[in-house]
């Protein structure tokens, strides 16, 4: 799979500032690009349709949380060239199995991220540099 | 002349021929045979041409060769023309004669031949001696001719025979048996014994003995043939012992044909000699049975001419023929003495008068016809015609009449006469009876064929009046029945007597008949004041009456009474007619009496009767028959029964039918099914018997459709009855006041567990059956604590056979007369042994339903659809008043309390299952407003009973109030919402700050800081640290929130 950009969609700085440097760390000269909510990546991905994107997608955010980006991507995923990994810190089942029913929802994966986890996604998914 | 010639040449050679001895020629130049005849041959054995080749000297005996040459050369050298000398010749066979030759020279064809004549001197010889030999026996056949020809006594004469033929053959005993060719047997007659000077008496055991006896003997005699033989030999043992007891060892048994025919045989026996008899005696005993037999058959023939005269004089002079002659005008010339047995007068009475002088004058003109009649033919028989006896009688008489007008000695007219007087009374008595019997018995009314019979009465000539009178009902009256007259003599009398028409017993000359049960003549009765009617008899000029009972088996039907205007003296062979002919009507007159009051009882039954006939079809039915039919009269009579009947009763019916005709089956009755005309069936009870004599079968019956019908309800209810007894375990009993034992029905038994066989319900064995704490129900006198015709009951324990205990129930009743004395007990038992557990269960089951329900908040109710009533029971809270039995609506004390938001749903919701057929429950939920306002949750169910059309019948539910456990549950949910915002708050909000430490340490140690200082990573873990006991206080209040809630509630 070649990826132009990694989205990082969380609305708490320090996580994305952890998150941002680990998946540098292992995804290297990958573009990575951090939203507050899932309306602001929503309208990057609106502008830049053609891109194909790795997203880690935080649950709870205000304005548009995880599940409401997810929602409104859905409608649009035949458009776009996007795969989501939920990122959260919650260990609630229900999150879980929601994560799961949905379409766009590849996997669960729990915060912190690590590199293990991401050497894996690049293993399972054969992710590339589209650039 | 040569004719003559030739003609005497053939008698010469024809006397050659024949002539009865052996006569040759010879040439006497040769010697040879030139001709032989045929004696020659036949004596001398030797062929013709046997003899053409031999010479005469062949001939002659080599022992008389002396002679023979002389004979020979004297022949040839003498010149005598005959010679006679004896010689001796060979015959053939070797054998010799001695003849006597005589010989003549002739010339035979141009030869000068001998023609000799031998005449055989050993033929000569023998006859001679046999001569000689026969001299005594001829002497004794003399003799014997002498003996039978000349004597009177033909015994006397046999028996010097028999010595006379004893003496000559030497024998010891002569015996004679005759045979009877008829019956094959042979008797013992006649028995000689040497020394005897008569026959010996014939024996008594030795007659008629069969053929069959002496098997191998008679056949030999039936062929013609002798039998001679030890006695020993014989195979016949009562011959043997016959012979045996007389000590005779040797028998020859000659038979003896007269006529060709086997009259007998007679035996010659020897004592003392077994050797056979000679030829010669035995030759003489042949001639001698020949002779015997001829004479025995002559002498027995005179005896049955004597015996045959004797009869005939005997018959003429006492038999039942009385035989007369009588010349061409019928004037009696010989009369034969029988006339005196016969008519009883003396021969002399009729001798020189007519015969016409004598006979009845009505029978006159006959007779002259047939004198005038016999003139003309040989013979004829005249039919019975009267002629007076010596009192006076008229007797009837027949006689064959024969032409002897020609025959020497008699010249008359021979007249055979029998008297027929019982034979010609008898006819006409069988006539009349026969006439009166077929009168009386054709169907119609009793007068009208008694009436009928009464004129055939009067056929006889000199009755003018005949009546019959009927023993009554009651048999106490006799009642004139019909009256009938010749003439108008009958007005005249009836009418002088017209009162005069029922009698008691002894009254008149009916009565008297009654009385005395015999033919009574009452001469004179208008003078005679016996007789009732004296004064119509004296008008009516009748002067005798004939009082003829009318008897049946010795019982008495009633009496004929004949008038006529002659006296007695006059009527004697009429009063024997018409007495013999009352004594034969009495069964006729009681047959028709009988089918009159059959017939009336036939017609008027109300009961079917018919009378169908061996063939099954139906000859003859009453009214009622016809009605339970319901067909027309003519289309039963006639028809075959069996049509009428059910289908499957037919062959049943006309099986027993053919048994009682049979007379094999004695039941007393058939049960059929009839089919009516309108497809009803008729159950009949048929009694009936036959008479074989008209083959019909006279049968009545009882409808018994309805009976069966009852009696087949009465065993269905009874069966009933006993399948109830037995499903509800009842018996019945009963017992007479007075009697120890009781009468148990089979349940009864049952539920005592008991055998009828084995166990006798008396007061003691009952007493003990009855469990020991309830035996003093059974002690008491019952009595007592009985009111007659009320039934009381009692629940008691018994003990069974096994000693287990069961709870019964008796019902019992006392019965008494009218007078209150108490004459019976009876009652019923019930096994309530398993309705005692039940009740015992139920009242267990009751106790803990009722404590249940004390202790749960559920409130029960019912509602009966049909009344349309609810039913509640007690709820423990009782949170609000509510009617306990009211209507079903939705105005009542429930649903009007009901929340106005809940109340209409609930109310179609439940009336939405009642009416669907196939809902079998219901469950709703509610809110009642308690009286204090406030809500009330009730949860309802109930299960739904409908009957088979799904129409609800009862409804039984149960309203839980749930208020309590709603509220208890929304605190629990209040509760849950709070421990689901923790958990939340754990998973989410916890784990935020704390991932945030875990990523920095991370990348702390992993990415070296991800360029930030250590500072820099401190500071920002320190915020999440802070973050993260900010969540943790929360999330301890929150606990503490919960726990505070908790036990407020569990104060509550």
């Amino acid at each position: 799979m070649k990826i132009h950009e990694i989205l990082l969609i969380d609305d708490d700085s320090v996580t994305n500032f952890v998150q941002k440097k680990v998946i540098e760390s292992e995804f290297e000269n990958f573009s990575i690009e951090v939203f507050q909510n899932g309306l602001t990546a929503i309208d990057y991905i609106h502008k830049n349709p053609k891109k194909s994107y790795l997203i880690f997608l935080d649950i709870n955010m205000p304005v548009m949380n995880g599940w409401e980006f997810l929602e409104a991507i859905t409608n649009d995923k035949y458009f776009y060239n996007l795969k989501v990994f939920i990122l959260t810190s919650s260990l609630d089942l229900s999150d879980m199995r929601m994560a799961e029913k949905h379409q766009l929802g590849s996997s669960f994966l729990v915060k912190p991220l690590k590199r293990e986890v991401l050497k894996e996604i690049k293993l399972n998914y054969g992710v590339k540099n589209a650039i | 002349m040569a004719d003559s010639n030739l003609h005497d040449s053939n008698i010469y050679q024809t006397a050659f021929e024949l002539a009865p001895f052996p006569m040759w020629i010879y040439d006497l130049e040769t010697l040879r045979f030139l001709k032989v005849n045929n004696e020659a041959i036949m004596q001398y054995g030797y062929s013709q041409e046997e003899f053409f080749n031999m010479t005469i000297t062949e001939v002659r005996s080599t022992l008389d060769t002396p002679d023979s040459e002389n004979g020979v050369n004297d022949s040839i050298l003498s010149s005598e023309p005959y010679e006679e000398r004896e010689v001796r010749h060979r015959k053939r066979d070797g054998s010799y004669i001695s003849a006597r030759i005589k010989s003549n020279l002739i010339e035979y064809g141009k030869k000068t031949a001998k023609l000799v004549i031998a005449i055989n001197l050993n033929e000569c010889d023998y006859r001679g001696e046999q001569i000689d030999s026969q001299k005594p026996y001829l002497s004794a056949i003399d003799e014997i001719n002498q003996l039978l020809l000349k004597t009177d006594d033909v015994f006397k004469s046999l028996h010097d025979c028999f010595n006379t033929i004893g003496n000559i053959v030497e024998v010891d005993c002569i015996f004679q048996f005759k045979n009877n060719l008829e019956d094959k047997s042979t008797s013992h007659k006649l028995e000689w014994h040497k020394g005897s000077l008569d026959f010996e008496n014939y024996d008594l055991d030795l007659q008629d003995i069969p053929f069959s006896n002496l098997t191998n003997v008679m056949q030999r005699l039936q062929n013609k043939d002798h039998f001679e033989g030890a006695v020993d030999s014989l195979n016949s043992p009562w011959i043997q012992e016959f012979l045996e007891n007389r000590d005779i060892k040797y028998i020859l048994l000659i038979p003896i044909w007269v006529r060709e025919e086997f009259y007998g045989f007679i035996g010659f026996g020897n004592s003392h000699n077994t050797k056979e008899v000679c030829a010669a005696d035995f030759q003489f005993l042949k001639t001698m049975a020949s002779h015997l037999g001829h004479v025995l058959k002559r002498s027995e023939m005179y005896q049955d001419l004597i015996y045959s005269e004797a009869q005939f004089k005997s018959l003429i002079e006492n038999g039942k023929d009385l035989i007369a002659i009588l010349d061409s005008n019928g004037t009696f010339k010989y009369v034969s003495p029988s006339s005196n047995t016969i008519l009883g007068s003396d021969p002399e009475v009729y001798v020189g008068k007519s015969f016409f002088d004598f006979i009845y004058e009505v029978d006159v003109p006959l007779m002259e016809t047939y004198l005038s009649e016999i003139l003309e033919k040989k013979s004829i028989s005249i039919q019975p015609y009267r002629f007076p006896d010596a009192e006076g009688n008229w007797r009837w008489i027949r006689t064959e009449l024969t032409n002897h007008l020609n025959t020497p000695l008699i010249e008359g007219i021979v007249a055979n006469t029998v008297d027929v007087t019982a034979e010609v009374e008898k006819k006409m008595v069988d006539n009349l009876v026969t006439a009166m019997t077929l009168a009386i018995g054709k169907p119609g009314l009793l007068t009208k064929c008694l009436n009928k019979g009464l004129n055939h009465l009067l056929q006889i000539s000199r009755i003018c009046v005949s009546e019959i009178w009927l023993v009554s009902p009651d048999e106490n009256r006799l009642n004139l029945i019909s009256k009938s007259s010749c003439n108008e003599t009958i007005e005249k009398f009836y009418h002088n007597s017209s009162s005069l028409d029922s009698l008691s017993p002894g009254e008149g000359l009916p009565g008297y008949t009654w009385t005395e049960k015999k033919v009574t003549v009452w001469t004179d009765i208008s003078n005679d004041r016996k007789f009732l009617r004296y004064a119509a008899a004296d008008a009516s000029n009748i002067h005798t009456a004939i009082g003829l009972p009318l008897l049946y088996n010795e019982e008495y039907l009633g009496c004929i009474i004949c008038f006529s205007h002659l006296r007695e003296g006059e009527l004697n062979d009429q009063i024997n007619i018409l007495a013999a002919v009352s004594k034969q009507i009495g069964a006729i007159v009681k047959q028709k009496i009988t089918e009159v009051e059959y017939r009336n009882f036939f017609n008027i039954s109300p009961d079917p009767h018919v009378i169908v006939g061996f063939d099954g079809y139906i000859k003859k039915c009453n009214k009622a028959f016809i009605e339970l039919l319901e067909y027309d009269d003519d289309k039963i009579k006639n028809r075959s029964i069996s049509q009428f009947i059910h289908s499957d009763d037919q062959r049943t019916f006309l099986y027993k039918l053919k048994k009682m005709v049979d007379a094999v089956d004695d039941s007393k009755s058939i049960e059929t099914r009839f089919i009516t005309k309108n497809g009803q069936i008729k159950i009949l009870k048929w009694s009936g018997t036959s008479i074989s004599e008209s083959k019909v079968f006279v049968a009545a019956a009882q409808d018994v459709t309805e009976q069966r019908s009852v009696e087949e309800n009465l065993k269905k209810a009874y069966e009933r009855l006993r399948t109830a007894q037995k499903i509800a375990k009842i018996g019945y009993w009963v017992k007479e006041f007075n009697c120890d034992e009781s009468v148990w029905s089979e349940e009864t038994y049952s539920i005592y567990e008991r055998s009828p066989e084995t166990f006798t319900p008396t007061m003691e064995s009952i007493a003990k059956a009855f469990h020991p704490d309830d035996r003093y129900l059974i002690t008491s006198n019952p009595s007592e604590n009985l009111e007659p015709g009320k039934l009381r009951s009692f629940e008691h324990r018994i003990l069974t056979k096994s000693g287990k205990v069961k709870w019964v129930r008796q019902e019992i009743r006392m019965l008494t007369t009218n007078l209150g004395e108490p004459i019976q007990l009876e009652g019923t038992i019930q096994d309530i042994t398993e309705r005692k557990k039940y009740e015992d269960q139920l009242t267990i089951s009751n106790e803990k339903f009722r404590l249940a329900m004390q202790a749960s908040n559920e409130i029960i109710w019912e509602i009966d659809h049909g009344k349309q009533k609810v039913v509640r029971g007690k709820s423990r809270k009782q949170p609000f008043r509510y009617g306990k039995t009211e209507t079903f609506s939705k105005e009542n004390s429930w649903f009007s309390k009901m929340h106005a938001e809940d109340r209409d749903k609930t109310w179609e919701s439940i009336n939405r299952a009642f009416r669907n057929k196939r809902k079998k429950s219901w469950q709703g939920e509610y809110r009642i407003l308690s009286s204090d306002g406030s809500e009330v949750f009730f949860v309802d169910r109930c299960y739904i009973l409908r009957d088979k059309l799904g129409n609800p019948i009862r409804s039984v539910g149960s309203s839980l109030d749930v208020t309590d456990s709603r509220q208890q549950l929304q605190r629990i949910k209040k509760q849950n919402k709070n421990l689901r915002e923790i958990a939340w708050l754990q998973s989410h909000v916890i784990r935020s700050p704390l991932s945030k430490i875990m990523g920095l340490t991370y990348l702390s140690r992993e990415l070296n800081g991800g360029g930030k200082s250590n500072d820099e990573i401190m500071e920002m873990i320190s915020e999440a640290a802070n973050e993260l006991d900010v969540v943790i206080r929360e999330i301890t209040n929150k606990t503490n929130t919960i726990q505070d809630e908790d036990s407020r509630n569990f104060i509550n």
